[in-house]
């Protein structure tokens, strides 16, 4: 406790003027210090507040000082000396009722501490542009259906496509295109490290307009086949694997055992696109030209006139001749253009406002809180001000006396509110997974977020401070005198009734929504993956193009196989297999055709996740084959060419004759291996490979000897602790070539575990939001009915000597509270219903109006309405009915 | 040593500046009639000659001691011989400006109280 007092005291000094600060903190915090331990915790309300009163006089006399006043502080003159006095009565005033000064400062500290936390977090994110000059002139342009119903959906193009759009549009300034794969770092004397990087147009850099920090980007040849390989490298990497040697550009680096020559190093903090760490001309090679690859994604800037709209027209417009044009490899792909802010934050962006507003409710309830307070005490010193009126206090003076004394306890509930929202915004940042929240790195308390604070601080002032004090200083010196010392219920308690009766409908809005959010999150974690993830491991390997080139394809198939078969010899391993994807992996789409049936329907475009596989995989993985057969060894080079389907494919496709036995037609670009029509030997389970919340999409799966993929996944299913078993699966691969990065390893479990992070995090923000709601609550109800108590206990008196038991007095007051809630309770189920349909795009597997939930929540309130109760119920039948009486 | 005291101003004229005192700083000023204090030192003497009544916040003393620094009523000077606690802790002490402004104003104060005694608001001493 003392440790938390100092703290804080420590953290008011940050609010002084730096020339006290400086000078005297350290000694003020060791006085205080010994002030705690010889007198207590009396002492420690005194010094907070002593210093909260301290901290605007020295600004004054601060400000005072450049401006020459003179400030010898003198006692009684002019209106600085009034201020101080009534700062100093107001004071005194707070500290006689250190309860109610705490449970006032640290209820609207919480609430202000909360909602700037998050205010912090959702402006960074929503609001602060992306590191680029005009970001808003920055678009997507993804491949999507022909049907403009699926609009959302993102796809992507291919090469020639992407020359087509260059040629023919109209919309942008620059229009560039990338693709992300991963690619090979070898250093000199170090390991290879696997690095994302970015194969990009030559003019991806100008489109952003972000120049290269050293050297320069590409030129117009390198982007060319055949032309010098060059390749620019991040920031990041320059300084953790370069120690930012000025000399490196220039100099050559090795990718994909290739030597490449670094033209530009980027300057740092940026990674454009998707995390880049390296950037290489985009250059098509064969794959690359093929029509039907669907791999690139562009990117354009708008020309200053044009606005999303009318480029997504005209790329629309185009992708339709393309169709036409082409049927083969792009029917029925349409095109959109998304803007790049909007697509970075999109998806979070209801989750933050769904969050912004549940702080709001949050800081609203606060603040009710503190009305009530206010309030309480204000009727109770109404005759302190009947008699201060008397004695030739103006009502002004009398106003702002209380004004100021609101205004005290607001700016210290403010300033505490602002360590509570760095710690706050600390934690969050804590325990937001690393990409849940779109550039959390960014993000730090600013000088407007503490505007937004203060805007708040002041409003609350004006909201609690204000109301009670205009209604005290309206009233003639006689009523108030009278109030002061009269029982029984006032009109003052009405209001502080219906406050509370508020409180519990908001706290029940707040608090369902948490629940349905625990429950979707419970749904989720329910929902089968289709694959076994316990005791899988993966490793990454990817034989470089420039060593396994594609027309050796055969080297590569053989060495895919023979590293299975190594990886099963690991002692501790049941069974390996390897993966284009590995489970939770989406991949990409490609098209296909179906034999026997007519040239395909657009709106019902023929394509699927691709997945190569070697035998063993489905088994490694636990994923069930349920009809046909699974691969074996001999579906190689030279025989048949065969496929697997997942059962979502089998029920779009084949929904009546089933998918085994039947066939497809598919391109294969590797000269030798089986092409042409392909039979579809078995069906698998599906595997929750777009998320657990989605439905599966139809994927096909090929054997990797004939379709021999350079990247794949290898998968280990491993007995007993893992931990020994890695070295095994590295060494496994180091012995097939020692020049293959290794890092990467990672266990299944871990990756479903983040998928499941964005949706944890929001369930226990708002879970923790409708914990704090309903303290508040209980607080704000507890506080309204000891006062009630208080106030009626001469007529308990009465009651008990009139033959009332106490068992009825209590079975009273808890009768009060609960109908105070249960009223509460009866207006929040409307509140939580509207507040339900907001949240539905979070909810899963549980429905907005869910009545378990709302019934469950009810039953809580009433609970804490109980406890609430049950103190001032107590003391209520303790009272004496001799004194009570007498006392009046 | 105060910025303006030189040979030709008069030290009457430089002490009435500075009256009167808030509560405050007199409170602060006469406790360090005694000697050399550190702050929680002027506190607690404070907080006992006064029997408990007035006890003062430290942001209060600290704000006090900043400006009679300034001003030049008291400075900053050695621990005193045989305290042995703490080597950091700070040590103030009246200077001569220091003692002559609460002499003065102690003195403006007992006038004041005469003037009360003789029109009887305050009994006869």
């Amino acid at each position: 406790m003392k440790k938390f007092v100092l703290g804080l005291y420590r953290g008011l000094l940050l609010l002084l003027p730096p020339g006290l600060r400086r000078e005297h903190g350290p000694e003020m915090t060791e006085t205080v210090r010994r002030r705690l331990d010889r007198d207590g915790a009396g002492a420690a309300t005194r010094e907070l507040l002593d210093l909260a009163a301290t901290i605007p006089r020295e600004w004054v006399a601060a400000v005072g000082d450049r401006a020459g006043v003179d400030h010898h502080a003198k006692g009684g003159g002019g209106a600085m000396g009034g201020v101080a006095k009534d700062l100093r009565y107001g004071l005194r005033t707070l500290v006689r009722s250190p309860a109610f000064t705490m449970v006032a400062v640290l209820t609207l500290a919480v609430g202000i501490g909360v909602t700037t936390a998050i205010y912090t977090v959702v402006d960074s994110v929503l609001f602060r542009s992306l590191p680029f000059p005009e970001p808003d002139e920055l678009v997507w342009v993804w491949g999507g259906p022909l049907d403009p119903v699926n609009r959302s959906a993102r796809s992507w193009t291919s090469y020639p496509d992407y020359r087509d759009y260059v040629e023919r549009e109209r919309s942008f300034e620059e229009l560039a295109a990338f693709r992300s794969p991963r690619v090979i770092l070898s250093a000199r004397g170090e390991a290879p490290t696997r690095e994302p990087a970015a194969r990009v147009t030559a003019n991806l850099f100008s489109t952003v307009r972000v120049e290269a920090a050293l050297g320069r980007t590409f030129t117009r040849q390198e982007d060319r086949i055949g032309g010098p390989p060059a390749v620019v490298l991040s920031h990041a990497v320059f300084s953790e694997r370069f120690g930012e040697d000025p000399g490196l550009v220039g100099r050559s680096v090795t990718i994909d055992g290739t030597p490449h020559t670094v033209v530009g190093i980027m300057p740092p903090g940026f990674d454009f696109p998707e995390g880049a760490r390296l950037w290489l001309p985009a250059r098509p090679d064969v794959a690359g030209d093929d029509r039907g690859m669907h791999r690139l994604i562009l990117v354009g800037r708008l020309r200053d006139e044009v606005d999303p709209e009318a480029a997504a027209r005209d790329v629309y417009a185009i992708a339709e001749s393309l169709a036409e044009a082409h049927p083969e490899d792009n029917a029925d792909q349409g095109a959109w253009a998304e803007p790049l802010l909007e697509a970075y934050v999109g998806d979070v962006r209801a989750t933050l406002l769904i969050l912004l507003g549940s702080t709001g409710v949050v800081l609203f309830i606060a603040c009710l809180n503190v009305a009530n307070l206010f309030l309480a005490r204000t009727a109770t010193r109404g005759g302190e001000m009947g008699i201060r009126s008397a004695m030739g206090a103006s009502r002004g003076r009398i106003l702002r006396q209380l004004l100021l004394e609101g205004l005290m306890v607001a700016v210290a509930g403010g300033a505490l509110g602002v360590g509570l929202a760095q710690v706050g915004l600390d934690a969050i940042l804590a325990l937001a997974p690393a990409g849940v929240l779109p550039r959390a790195d960014e993000v730090s308390l600013d000088g407007r977020v503490l505007v937004v604070t203060a805007a708040l601080t002041l409003g609350s002032v004006l909201l609690f401070a204000l109301a009670p004090a205009l209604r005290a200083a309206g009233r003639s010196v006689g009523e108030l005198v009278k109030e002061g010392g009269r029982t029984g219920e006032s009109g003052g308690g009405r209001l502080r009734s219906l406050l509370v009766i508020g409180e519990t409908a908001l706290a029940m809005a707040l608090v369902v929504s948490g629940t349905l959010l625990l429950r979707s999150f419970g749904e989720v974690t329910e929902v089968e993956p289709g694959f076994e993830p316990g005791g899988r491991l993966i490793l990454p390997v990817s034989l470089p193009v420039s060593r396994y080139p594609e027309a050796e394809w055969e080297r590569v198939a053989e060495f895919v196989a023979e590293l299975r078969r190594r990886t099963e010899a690991v002692p501790g391993v049941r069974s390996a297999g390897l993966t284009y994807a590995h489970p939770l992996d989406p991949s990409w789409t490609t098209g296909f055709h179906v034999v026997g049936r007519p040239e395909p329907d657009p709106a019902a475009r023929p394509e699927a996740s691709y997945r190569p596989v070697t035998p063993g995989y489905f088994e490694t993985a636990g994923i069930r084959v349920l009809r046909g057969r699974d691969f074996t060894a001999s579906d190689d080079g030279s025989s048949p060419p065969v496929v697997m389907v997942n059962e979502a494919f089998e029920e779009r496709f084949f929904p009546e004759e089933g998918a085994v036995g039947r066939r497809i037609r598919k391109e294969s670009w590797w000269e030798g291996t089986p092409r042409g029509e392909w039979e579809i030997v078995g069906v698998v389970e599906d595997v929750r490979f777009a998320g657990l919340e989605r439905p599966t999409p139809p994927a096909f799966y090929f054997p990797h000897a004939q379709r021999p993929m350079n990247d794949m996944v290898l998968m280990a299913h491993v007995e007993g602790d893992p931990g020994p078993v890695v070295p095994g699966l590295r060494q496994a691969v180091r012995e097939m070539d020692a020049g293959l990065p290794v890092q990467g390893v990672r266990a299944m479990k871990d990756i479903l575990s983040e998928t499941l992070a964005r949706r944890r995090f929001v369930t226990v923000l708002l879970g923790a939001f409708g914990l704090t709601a309903l303290i508040l609550a209980g607080v704000g109800l507890y506080g309204v009915l000891s006062y009630s108590v208080s106030r009626r206990s001469r007529e308990m008196g009465v009651r008990l000597s009139l033959g009332a038991t106490r068992g009825g007095v209590v079975r009273t007051v808890v009768g009060q509270g609960v109908a105070l809630v249960a009223v509460g309770v009866v207006l929040g189920l409307g509140l939580a219903l509207a507040s339900g349909r907001l949240l539905e795009s979070l909810l899963f597997g549980v429905g907005s109006t869910d009545p378990l939930t709302l019934g469950g929540v009810a039953a809580v309130l009433l609970t804490v309405a109980v406890v609430a109760s049950a103190r001032p119920a107590l003391r209520a039948a303790r009272v004496d009915p001799a004194e009570a009486l007498r006392l009046e | 040593m105060s910025p303006r005291t030189g040979p030709d101003i008069d030290i009457d004229v430089l002490v009435r500046e500075h009256l009167p005192l808030s509560d405050a700083v007199f409170h602060i000023l006469v406790a360090l009639v005694g000697g050399a204090l550190h702050g929680y030192g002027v506190l607690l003497e404070v907080e006992e000659r006064t029997e408990g009544r007035v006890v003062l916040g430290t942001g209060t003393l600290y704000s006090a001691v900043k400006r009679l620094r300034r001003d030049g009523l008291i400075e900053e000077t050695e621990p005193p011989c045989g305290e042995d606690d703490d080597p950091r802790r700070r040590y103030y002490r009246l200077t001569e400006l220091g003692r002559a402004v609460t002499d003065a104003e102690a003195r403006r104060l007992e006038a004041m109280v005469s003037f009360a005694r003789e029109k009887r608001v305050l009994p006869a001493s």
